[in-house]
């Protein structure tokens, strides 16, 4: 028995073309709007590498690697969507009344075919239900709050799923039953069904028929409308991922070759500097909002939202698609809405971001928050001069005496006193102290131990001296593109003029401009964080260290262990048994301090760094073990709020040097 | 020896101690003839130690207004036959001093912190470097409270000021007191800070503010107890808050993190008090004092 | 409302004090804008966006160039101009000559307003802008906290002893800025890119002869080695040496 009759007097497929033409057509009509928007953004050529491309494609997209991280909600959506895949032509055989599956069985595929939409639909369905099982029954802290819709959508689709199974279960039935058990589960519909009278039965199975229909169809009207535009939305953000390493930042201007354009030569006339409006993103920063698919992961990991300020990292990604949308026919006009980009996301959301990636990393779809953040940043301090006035001593404190303090220029090299070391000559490394390692008494200390382990190992290197500069990452990071720019030409300029090869450097920030972002202003070298040259000297016994008496925990620096990729070698460097915190390497939770925060005010009650030190000290240790002076002052500082000073926070290379075997 | 003229200034129905401090140090250096100008001053003004004292008391004077007082200053100068001229260096000698040199196109020394026929020192770079000088010709001085002892008032010939009044459109309308104790952080030559070693709010009022108005320094403190409410946030003193630059900044109870360092690093003399002899304040700090700062504290304020 | 604004180059605050011989090096001497004088073109500035009119910076200096960048930031913040007089030999402790030389300066410009900072955070004689008004026969108000402009008077609130004075004038006056009479704004980067556009121009200007005095010997408060703790048998004798110290070696009390 099949639904595939007149009704009414007139025939089935009249009703369901004009359905599918107002479905379809409001569907590609909406979606059209959509791709024209996305495209008003700026150019980013990210049209190459594709069978790297590829490659992640199928594993991100296709296998869901990144959404399968959160167990429950990640598995259920796989089951979802690989069921989709599977059950998708499904409805051409609907829609031509049989014709496809006929066709198949031409070509001896009918019955594998049946299999696996059948496989699909229970997918599908086994998804759907644990999915629903967590939205209602466990409840997750982050769904509290949230609209029903989700929970609606779900049994729409679970609707679309069982209706399935009925209508397949009514081609069974009829005037003789014959079971098709390559439809296992129509089948045990079938056998449920068989006692119902046949009108009855031919009622379900037409109501079945168009109910499935209607779902499919309003589904397809609702798609680029809700968070399911992430079905279509996540294509390109999955096939067009950065490439760039993780937290580069990009050039004000760069030339042919992709290297910046010098200060000196940057064309003001037709640069924009920073974002302010919809068109001033790149194309692909504006595809994320129709990607994002509003699982909250970003907000879960996010140090601003988990302080309590007022960034939500998935909001900023909910505020581009909102504002394309309610903007979009002025937009699309040419005009320029009296609502700004940053008026959208609030200057406390664009100044409370810490940059430290975590959202970046956690997405299963590939948006990128942090430069939404930072390029608003630039429109800030370079255009608007609008900024958190913390930061206009920190600007000047950094272009008179080139460090965020403004201490004296000419005492960056004090802490090296009496260690005689190689000062402004050239070696094999150069040791780029930075300004905490160079003038925080705390910090000093840990330069200190370095360069102490360093000519114990027996290790040719030097540092700058005077000649050394802040590496920029405060100004960088802060929305002030041009100073920092100013000084990483002149550091480039200092450092070769050494003839550098290679960077030792105890500060994660300097480790990471250094290394990833000085190249496109004419820097390229191997830039080390300490702890892997001291891990390096430690394996191959140049330096004897032995095991530590105190209970460590290591925090790992965000710049260092997710944006930075190196993990090991601190817990190496440091050796024995860590206790490990219960966030920690890539997971690991910031401390508050980066993306210039530590230059700004933070309110009391909304303190990052506290949060952290209690998770250290909830491991029991006695220890705090980091790699990043701001964490030193972070967790130190956060430590001595929690009233456990008693805990030491210890730079990697001061726990080696203490338990260094004379 | 050389004739002085001392400008002294007048407090209610009191020359100003400075003035007297002006007065001693001007006694050592010559005949001294002193100067007050105001309005209804005639008895205070014959307080002023000075040998001969010329009154200026006119009620177009009753404030202070730098085209009038420059003009007589400069005109008596010029019919005593001056050599030197000594001001406090107070809101008006500090004004009135480089006018009248220039009106007298001769050298100008401010804010000295030691003045005798010897010569004259003065800090430069906010107290960092000290200058001496040894002026041969006239010269216009002024010099800083406290820097010397005050000389005893005792009335010498007084002679009403006989020459004209210039005019100004300089005109006061208001004078609104402030009281003292107020003085702004970023300006003021002295600051007292507490930080989390004062362990309550209650202690800061009634410690380091009595401290500081005792002092005549202005009260700052350490994020930690902002962020705790004890104060508000304009009395804090590091990178997230004022930055400032006194003679002398007196730290107590504070550890001295590098972003405390970054807001007053640029003081002439830092002197802390904390009972931890390893606190960072100390490594920039020229005096240090390690010790229970509640025992300390009460001592301090009883010599000030 | 036309308003020159005065503006000393001065050493940066952490730059290397030496003395040789008992005279001050400036051979480490990186130079920026007196703090005190950037209220002051910040005050221009609004009176020029509420009033109309040009405001004309101009500061004296050695003929040394690196300090063009910094000045230029001044015009970024809304100056129209600068003129920078070239001296050969400038010398910052020498207000009388200084003063003379800006004031025949500011004769050619017809100003109805004369501001710059209280004093400079080198030589702290808080002298140049008051003897600038006498040579040009202007009444000056100095130290001023907040300043206000209607219809061609000019009211400033001063700091005095334990307290504020109101005073009001008629144009044309000097005015000295206190600290934090406003807040200087910071030039956007465009602005900074588009004062390259604004008259920047170097005039020289001759050495003149003053009755200023020089200095005889500069030296530095005696270098300690560290922090001296105070060592004493009781907290008493702590405080007393401590006070005792703070008087006589460091003079700040």
């Amino acid at each position: 028995m099949t639904p595939f009759h007149d009704y009414f007097g007139i025939s089935w497929y009249i009703y369901l073309l004009i359905w599918s033409f107002i479905a379809i057509g409001a569907h590609v009509y909406q979606v059209g709007f959509i791709i024209k928007l996305i495209r008003l953004g700026k150019d980013d050529d990210r049209f190459n590498s594709w069978k790297q491309r590829m490659k992640e494609f199928l594993t991100d997209w296709l296998g869901q690697r990144k959404v399968v991280e959160d167990k429950v909600a990640g598995y259920a959506h796989a089951l979802i969507f690989w069921g989709f895949l599977m059950l998708v032509s499904d409805v051409i055989d609907l829609g031509t009344g049989g014709l496809f599956a006929e066709f198949l069985g031409m070509i001896y595929l009918e019955n594998i075919w049946n299999f696996i939409v059948d496989l699909g639909y229970l997918m599908a369905g086994i998804g759907i239900l644990a999915a629903l099982y967590r939205r209602i029954i466990i409840r997750p802290e982050k769904l509290k709050g949230t609209s029903m819709e989700g929970v609606l959508i779900l049994f729409a689709i679970l609707g679309i799923v069982i209706t399935a199974f009925i209508v397949e279960a009514g081609y069974m039935l009829g005037d003789e039953s014959h079971y098709n058990y390559w439809e296992p589960i129509g089948v045990l519909f079938a056998m449920q069904m068989q006692n119902i009278d046949v009108n009855t039965l031919q009622t379900i199975v037409d109501v079945s028929y168009w109910l499935h229909m209607i779902l499919i169809g309003g589904f397809l009207i609702e798609i680029p409308q809700t968070k399911h535009s992430h079905l279509i939305g996540t294509i390109p953000n999955v096939m067009f991922q950065d490439h760039e390493k993780m937290g580069t930042m990009l050039p004000l201007q760069v030339d042919d070759d992709d290297v910046a354009v010098k200060t000196d030569d940057l064309d003001f006339e037709n640069l924009t500097l920073g974002v302010n409006k919809f068109e001033d993103f790149t194309w692909r920063q504006l595809s994320d909002g129709w990607a994002c698919t509003a699982c909250a992961r970003c907000q879960d990991v996010c140090p601003a939202y988990n302080s309590g300020k007022e960034l939500n990292p998935m909001q900023i990604i909910m505020d581009v698609k909102n504002y394309g949308k309610e903007h979009g026919n002025l937009l699309l006009a040419g005009e320029a809405p009296e609502e700004t980009i940053v008026d959208r996301f609030s200057p406390e959301a664009i100044w409370a971001c810490t940059t430290c990636y975590a959202c970046v990393n956690a997405c299963p779809v590939h948006i990128e928050h942090v430069p939404k953040l930072t390029d608003t940043r630039r429109h800030l301090v370079m255009e608007a001069s609008e900024f958190p006035e913390e930061l206009q001593n920190l600007f000047n404190n950094l272009e008179r005496n080139s460090n965020p303090w403004g201490l004296g220029a000419h005492t960056r090299a004090d802490w090296a006193e009496g260690l005689d070391l190689k000062i402004g000559e050239p070696a094999e490394y150069l040791f780029y102290v930075g300004c905490a390692g160079s003038f925080d008494e705390r910090n000093k200390n840990v330069s200190r131990a370095t360069a102490k382990l360093l000519k114990e190992a027996g290790v040719d290197f030097a540092i700058m001296g005077e000649m050394e500069m802040c590496n920029g990452d405060p100004a960088r990071r802060a929305g002030n593109e041009f100073l920092f720019q100013m000084m990483a030409e002149m550091n480039v300029e200092n450092m070769n003029s050494l003839g550098t090869l290679k960077v030792i450097t105890a500060c994660p920030h300097c480790f990471h401009t250094i290394g990833k972002e000085y190249e496109k202003y004419g820097g390229k070298y191997e830039v080390y964080h300490h702890s892997q040259v001291l891990n390096e000297l430690k394996q191959k016994e140049k330096l004897k260290i032995k095991d530590y008496g105190d209970k460590v925990t290591f925090h790992d620096p965000c710049y260092l262990g997710r944006i930075g990729g190196e993990t090991e070698a601190p817990r190496e460097a440091i050796g024995g048994d860590l206790i490990e915190m219960e966030r920690s390497r890539e997971k690991s939770f910031c401390c508050g301090g980066g993306g210039a925060r530590i230059w700004m005010e933070e309110e009391a009650d909304k303190r990052v760094n506290e949060i952290r030190a209690k998770e250290a000290v909830n491991t029991g240790a006695d220890c705090v073990a980091v790699g990043c002076p701001f964490c030193m002052t972070m967790m130190s500082d956060g430590l001595k709020t929690l009233g456990e000073e008693q805990r030491t926070v210890k730079d990697i290379s001061e726990i080696m040097l203490e338990n260094l075997e004379a | 020896m050389s004739n002085v003229l001392i400008i002294g200034e007048i407090d209610g129905t009191e020359i100003k101690n400075i003035s007297q401090q002006v007065a001693a140090v001007a006694a050592g250096m010559g005949e001294v003839t002193g100067l007050v100008m105001g309005s209804g001053i005639s008895e205070a003004g014959m307080k002023l130690a000075a040998g001969k004292i010329i009154m200026a008391d006119d009620s177009s004077l009753e404030n202070y207004d730098p085209v009038k007082y420059a003009s007589i200053a400069s005109h008596v100068a010029k019919e005593n036959d001056i050599q030197t001229i000594l001001l406090g260096a107070t809101s008006m000698g500090k004004d009135l001093g480089p006018r009248v040199a220039a009106e007298l196109n001769c050298g100008y020394l401010g804010d000295c912190l030691e003045a005798s026929s010897e010569g004259f020192v003065r800090p430069n770079f906010a107290g960092k470097v000290l200058a001496k000088s040894k002026p041969s010709g006239t010269v216009v001085a002024t010099i800083r409270n406290n820097a010397y002892p005050a000389g005893e008032a005792w009335s010498g010939s007084v002679e009403n000021y006989s020459g004209s009044i210039t005019d100004s459109t300089l005109n006061t309308t208001d004078v609104e007191n402030v009281g003292s104790g107020t003085v702004e952080l970023t300006e003021a030559a002295i600051v007292v800070s507490g930080g989390r070693g004062l362990e309550n709010a209650e202690n800061y009022d009634s410690m380091i503010r009595p401290l500081a108005e005792s002092m005549g320094a202005a009260a700052g403190a350490s994020r930690a107890i902002v962020d705790a409410g004890w104060v508000s946030h304009s009395h804090q003193v590091g990178q997230t808050g004022k930055t400032v630059a006194p003679e002398l900044y007196l730290a107590i109870g504070i550890s001295g993190a590098i972003q405390h360092l970054g807001g007053m690093s640029g003081s002439k003399c830092i002197a802390a008090i904390n009972k931890d002899p390893d606190a960072p304040i100390f490594k920039v700090a020229d005096y240090g004092i390690v010790g229970d700062l509640f025992e300390i504290l009460p001592i301090l304020k009883s010599k000030f | 409302m036309n308003i020159a604004v005065l503006i000393k180059m001065v050493p940066d605050t952490e730059s290397k004090l030496e003395v040789n011989a008992g005279e001050l090096s400036d051979q480490n001497f990186k130079y920026m804008v007196n703090p005190y004088d950037e209220f002051a073109v910040e005050q221009a500035v609004q009176f020029k966006e509420a009033e109309g009119g040009k405001v004309t910076l101009l500061s004296l200096f050695s003929e040394d160039n690196s300090i063009d960048t910094d000045l230029r930031k001044m015009l970024a913040i809304g100056a129209d101009e600068i003129i920078v007089l070239r001296q050969n030999g400038y010398k910052g402790d020498k207000p009388l000559a200084n003063a003379k030389i800006l004031s025949d300066a500011i004769k050619e410009l017809n100003v109805d307003l004369v501001l710059c900072g209280i004093q400079g955070i080198d030589y702290y004689q808080a002298a140049t802008g008051t003897m600038v008004a006498q040579m040009l026969n202007m009444p000056n108000i100095s130290g001023v906290t907040s300043l206000e402009y209607n219809a061609g008077i000019l009211k400033a609130k001063r700091q005095i002893e334990g307290g504020l004075q109101t005073v009001e004038t008629a144009t044309p006056a000097v005015v000295t800025c206190q600290k934090d009479m406003n807040k200087v704004r910071f030039p956007a980067l465009k602005d900074i890119m588009m004062s390259k556009r604004k008259p920047f121009e170097n005039k020289n200007v001759e050495n003149i002869d003053s009755n200023d005095i020089s200095t005889s010997e500069s030296s530095l408060p005696p270098a300690r080695d560290g922090g001296e703790i105070i060592e004493g048998e009781t907290t008493e004798e702590k405080v007393d040496k401590l006070i005792e110290k703070l008087k006589m070696e460091a003079k700040v009390i």
